[in-house]
């Protein structure tokens, strides 16, 4: 237990490391499903390091720093239940031994699931159990929220607050919100990153580029603004209800399309709102095949079809 | 990684209970054998709902297919080996009909039951007569009952 209260830079780590480890905890069980692994990748990782970080804080930490990774022992634990069993006041007012238990149960199942995470990225096989130990997590998570609570309204049963709450240091409140704020950029920024670099998509882009340069020894890069000329059209030479992509796919590419003769809905183009968007290399293919023809009335270049694919991967 | 397990317990149900009756009394039940072949589901699903085999007969079916380089005046084509997986998964659950039409709306059973104001098909919401599920909410599951 520890012996004295957080400094200021202490609290504000401890603060830190709470708020990017819940964040990212609560986003990786909430992306799990298939179809938005690259987020949960990329806050199961985030996870991963803040508890890894916290772990080397709490191992090389000097005895009796509150950094320290707290030390869960029996004893205390009873003899707290015992005196709070006596109804002694005291013992509803000074820190649980509990806490400690609690730490250390979040830890491990917190680390276990992380862990498992990172396993599984290498081996699948490990998914099963990553998936198990993700649901104990969040059991052991929320019987932690149950028990910050529970802890707090015993510390209130003895009538009103003797002293009113500590105000909060500025430097705290500081960290909190910047903690919030970066949880928050993960789901954004992380979804952004994992649909802009998705690797089956880079590999095709690669292709394209290949294809282009052995077309025109000239080329030297894909354009995001030739692509998006090529999106908007209009052109002529395709089925005139067709002139351009955008007549089924919208000026919008965020936006779902629809198709101009059946009506069919259509998933936007742009991989910021559909990260599936080009990763699949003959799907790919099978569209520009056909969608050129019918647009451009030929087949298009891979110069085009990497401008293309350029344009809906920009942010 | 969470399991699709109720959604295909869901379709197996489906595909056990429904009869394939076929079009031609079809009035019967009003449905029919829903598809359940999967490259059939995406690659025809991708623009038009997935018309269940049973909607044409074997002859229209490999007429469909010898022709998606211009599918009802745009191209359609597929790699040659999900198109020739897709004509024997039509072509073995085929339905009756004239093997002539290769227009579901344009066969004899078809135009019987869809004697409507033409006004109807203007409808944007409907826009085509190929949108089934425009009137016929569940049409993508093989059930047609009248709605």
């Amino acid at each position: 237990m520890a012996a004295r209260k957080p400094t200021p830079i202490e609290m504000t780590a401890l603060l830190t490391f709470h708020a990017l480890l819940s964040g990212a905890f609560l986003v990786a069980y909430l992306s799990g499903d298939e179809d938005s692994y690259g987020i949960h990748v990329f806050s199961g990782y985030a996870a991963l390091i803040a508890l890894a970080l916290r772990a080397v804080a709490g191992l090389l930490a000097p005895d009796g720093s509150p950094l320290r990774f707290p030390r869960p022992a029996l004893a205390p634990l009873l003899g707290w239940v015992a005196r709070l069993a006596r109804g002694e006041a005291q013992a509803r007012r000074e820190r649980s031994p509990l806490i400690a238990w609690m730490a250390a149960a979040l830890l491990i199942a917190v680390g276990g699931a992380a862990a498992s995470g990172a396993a599984a990225d290498f081996i699948p096989s490990v998914e099963h159990l990553h998936e198990a130990l993700g649901d104990v997590a969040l059991g052991v998570v929320v019987g932690h929220v149950a028990l910050v609570f529970a802890l707090h309204g015993l510390k209130r049963l003895d009538g009103p607050p003797v002293k009113a709450l500590p105000r909060p240091s500025v430097p705290a409140l500081c960290v909190l919100v910047v903690g919030l704020a970066v949880a928050g950029a993960m789901l954004g920024g992380g979804s952004a990153l994992a649909a802009a670099n998705d690797p089956a998509r880079a590999a095709l882009l690669t292709g394209y580029a290949a294809q282009a340069k052995a077309q025109n020894p000239g080329f030297t890069g894909f354009s995001a603004e030739r692509g998006r000329a090529l999106y908007l059209g209009p052109h002529s030479g395709g089925n005139v209800d067709t002139p351009a992509c955008a007549a089924c796919h919208t000026a919008t590419p965020t936006a779902s399309g629809r198709h101009n003769k059946t009506g069919r809905s259509i998933e936007p183009m742009a991989t910021s709102a559909n990260p599936s968007r080009f990763t699949d290399p003959a799907q790919v293919e099978k569209r520009f095949e056909r969608d050129c023809p019918n647009v451009l009335g030929r087949a298009c270049t891979a110069l085009e079809k990497g401008d293309f694919i350029t344009f809906l991967n920009s942010p | 990684m969470r399991s699709s397990l109720p959604r295909a317990a869901l379709f197996l149900l489906l595909a056990g209970v429904v009869v394939n009756v076929g079009p031609a009394n079809a009035s019967q039940f009003e449905r029919v054998a829903p598809v359940t072949h999967a490259p059939t589901q995406k690659e025809c699903g991708e623009c038009h709902m997935a018309f269940q085999p049973g909607l044409l007969p074997a002859a229209s079916w490999n007429r469909v297919m010898d022709g998606l380089s211009d599918h009802f005046g745009e191209k359609a084509s597929l790699p040659a080996d999900s198109a020739a997986a897709i004509r024997a998964y039509l072509t073995q659950n085929a339905g009756g009909g004239d093997g002539r039409l290769i227009r579901i709306t344009e066969q004899d059973w078809w135009r019987r039951k869809h004697r409507l104001d033409p006004a109807v098909w203007q409808r944007k919401t409907v826009g085509a007569k190929s949108n089934c599920e425009a009137c016929h909410r569940d049409a993508g599951k093989g059930l047609y009952e009248d709605e």
